[in-house]
């Protein structure tokens, strides 16, 4: 295209250099015929009557041409008239002829250079048209690897139409990607879950099997109890499940609620009271000033009740659990200490993993299915708040709850 | 899930011959669109050359960083830096406030500079986030270090950047102060759906990350 412009521009300037010139060369060839005319009239007239070389000298010379209509008349009689005079001279006919000439070539070069560009424009917007199509119709067919390729090298000028079209292919190919990663999301879900069910179902199917063709009383008694205990398990473990999937598909509504920080504390301790209490565990909260927050009570108390819970679970019997509160800036951080058998440095990052355990012997013989830390941090994330860990000074771990003090009622 | 930034065999060497330094050695990375990421490694490990490559501040000695779809590798020194304006936004351990400009001012100057106007309401927002919002007009020196760097924050976040990117950003913070802040740091990240990628040589901080990315004598582990 570009190319095309710069050929007809540069046949243009010829063409109109051409025209200069000729008109320049024609002006001069008419001063210079004229010249000859006046020339021939003062030899022929001067040379035979030299007493007319005054008179003919003041005429040529007297610019105002008083006496031009007495000479036209003489010369009208001779057949010389202003009107046709030039169609009998040879060389006006000539210069007539050319400027027809590059009239006729002037509009020739403007017919075909608008036919051109006319033709260029349509083509282009025809390939545009197609390209569009084509693009259109591989979203139609969910596949938007031309947006990569596109990026890189715009195969066509951007305007607001492709500009629009590229927008609405980037939010397709964003949505897609979403909903297979849903897909793979749910998938994994479903193979977690199931997973997790089968062990113990297991387990419940052989002490059943035992139960069942057991000899003595003694024997139907043990393995009536250890099904009543793999029964139980699985009864925490879908009720974890249930929650877990709940909170994976959105269906838990977090409804913040102003609520004291100490009513959300206190929820979370009675909760794991008694268990602490059977292992003569003293629960301490440290002296803070309460602050009323904008969160979910009950769901908060349960994300704190995970962590008193394993706290519990893996601290020695009559040890101590610290809570201190302390707000900061932007959260109120809440430290929840024990003195337990603590955390591999190298598991933190994976403690917070879906039905993750650490793979060492005192968890693994704890009853226990990997879900709590995580929905816990599920829980406070979903409300702006965070979970981390850290050890402790001495043994046990620390972890380490900020909630948001943006939620916080004055 | 598409990258929004991703490495090809990147390069970055030192010096030559026998003083040759391997800051980065042929690193393949991708970071996914509001992804969180950790990277972590002692110091040497090149973690901050890689950053540096990563937002585009250095030029690697082969290899190539795609940035948002595109090969940044083509790019003019001017594209290059309107591309660091507009899609990246960086937080530093020296917080980088200019002292004699105030909180708001410090903020809100990478989009003046960029010719674009800040969007008040957006800034305030992301004051009131932070919780920064009767400091606006307090100038830097007079803040905590804290503060400062919520600041720092606040202006990369500002001008509304895909990506994030942050050298050691608590290295000059106490615990406190640093789990607030990267705590910060990932909650604006995911309130205004930018990618973020943190260095630290710290694993309590790393473990926020959706993903960690270790880095030794300037590979992936």
């Amino acid at each position: 295209m570009k190319k095309h412009f710069i050929f007809y521009i540069g046949i243009q300037t010829v063409l109109t250099a051409f025209l200069l010139l000729f008109c320049l060369s024609f002006l001069k060839n008419n001063s210079a015929s004229e010249m000859h005319t006046v020339q021939n009239l003062a030899g022929s007239l001067i040379g035979d009557f030299p007493e007319t070389e005054p008179v003919f000298m003041q005429a040529l010379q007297n610019s105002s041409q008083e006496r031009k209509a007495e000479g036209a008349l003489i010369l009208s009689n001779y057949g010389f008239d202003e009107s046709d005079f030039y169609l009998k001279n040879s060389f006006y006919r000539q210069s007539i002829s050319a400027c027809l000439l590059i009239t006729f070539l002037f509009f020739i070069l403007f017919l075909v250079s608008g036919l051109c560009s006319y033709s260029a424009i349509k083509q282009k917007q025809k390939t545009e048209k197609e390209m569009l199509q084509t693009m259109l119709e591989r979203c139609l067919s969910d596949d938007y690897d031309f947006l990569r390729d596109f990026q890189k090298t715009p195969p066509m000028k951007q305007d607001e139409l492709s500009d629009t079209f590229l927008k609405l292919a980037k939010k397709l190919s964003l949505k897609s990607e979403i909903l297979a990663q849903e897909r793979d999301h749910t998938k994994t879900l479903v193979t977690d879950i199931s997973h997790q069910l089968k062990t113990p179902l297991s387990a419940l199917k052989t002490c059943f099997f035992v139960y069942l063709e057991a000899d003595t009383p003694e024997e139907k008694e043990e393995f009536g109890r250890r099904c009543q205990f793999q029964l139980e398990k699985l009864e925490n473990l879908t009720a974890s499940l249930i929650h877990i999937s709940r909170l994976e598909n959105a269906m838990i509504l977090l409804r913040p609620a102003p609520v004291s920080l100490t009513q959300i504390l206190i929820d979370a301790v009675n909760a794991v009271y008694e268990k602490a209490q059977s292992k003569e565990i003293i629960l301490d909260i440290g002296d803070f000033e309460d602050i009323t927050l904008s969160l979910d009570l009950k769901w908060t108390a349960e994300a704190l009740f995970n962590i008193l819970d394993n706290a519990v679970k893996y601290s020695e019997t009559g040890s101590q659990i610290l809570i201190r509160v302390q707000p900061l800036y932007s959260f109120v951080r809440l430290e929840i200490e024990d003195q337990g058998i603590g955390i591999p440095r190298g598991e933190y990052n994976n403690i917070f993993k879906r039905f993750y355990r650490v793979q060492n012997e005192t968890v693994q013989k704890a009853e226990g299915s990997g879900v709590g830390l995580y929905l816990s941090r599920k829980i406070l994330e979903e409300q702006g708040g965070t979970l981390s860990v850290k050890a402790a000074r001495e043994q046990g771990s620390i972890f380490v709850v900020q909630l948001p003090l943006s939620s916080r009622i004055p | 899930m598409t990258p929004i930034l991703e490495t090809k065999d990147l390069c970055k060497f030192y010096g030559s011959g026998e003083n040759l330094v391997k800051a980065v050695d042929h690193i393949n990375l991708q970071i996914m669109q509001g992804e969180y990421a950790a990277i972590i490694g002692k110091s040497g490990s090149g973690k901050s050359t890689l950053l540096h490559l990563l937002g585009g501040l250095e030029n690697p000695t082969s290899g190539e960083i795609w940035i948002d779809g595109q090969n940044i590798e083509n790019f003019s020194g001017e594209d290059l830096s309107a591309l660091r304006r507009r899609k990246i936004g960086f937080i530093f351990q020296a917080f980088n406030l200019i002292p004699s400009l105030n909180v708001w001012e410090n903020i809100v100057l990478p989009i003046g500079l960029d010719g674009r106007k800040a969007d008040e309401n957006f800034v305030k927002d992301i004051l009131r986030t932070l919780n920064m919002e009767h400091k606006a007009h307090a100038l830097p020196n007079t803040l905590s270090g804290g503060q400062q760097q919520r600041c720092a924050i606040a202006r990369a976040i500002a001008a509304k950047p895909s990506i994030i990117l942050a050298d050691e950003p608590t290295g000059n913070l106490d615990t406190k102060n640093s789990d607030e802040v990267i705590s910060l740091l990932k909650l604006s990240a995911k309130k205004y759906g930018q990618t973020l990628v943190v260095i630290t040589h710290n694993e309590d901080i790393a473990q926020m990350a959706d993903r960690v990315i270790t880095l030794e004598d300037g590979k992936l582990v």
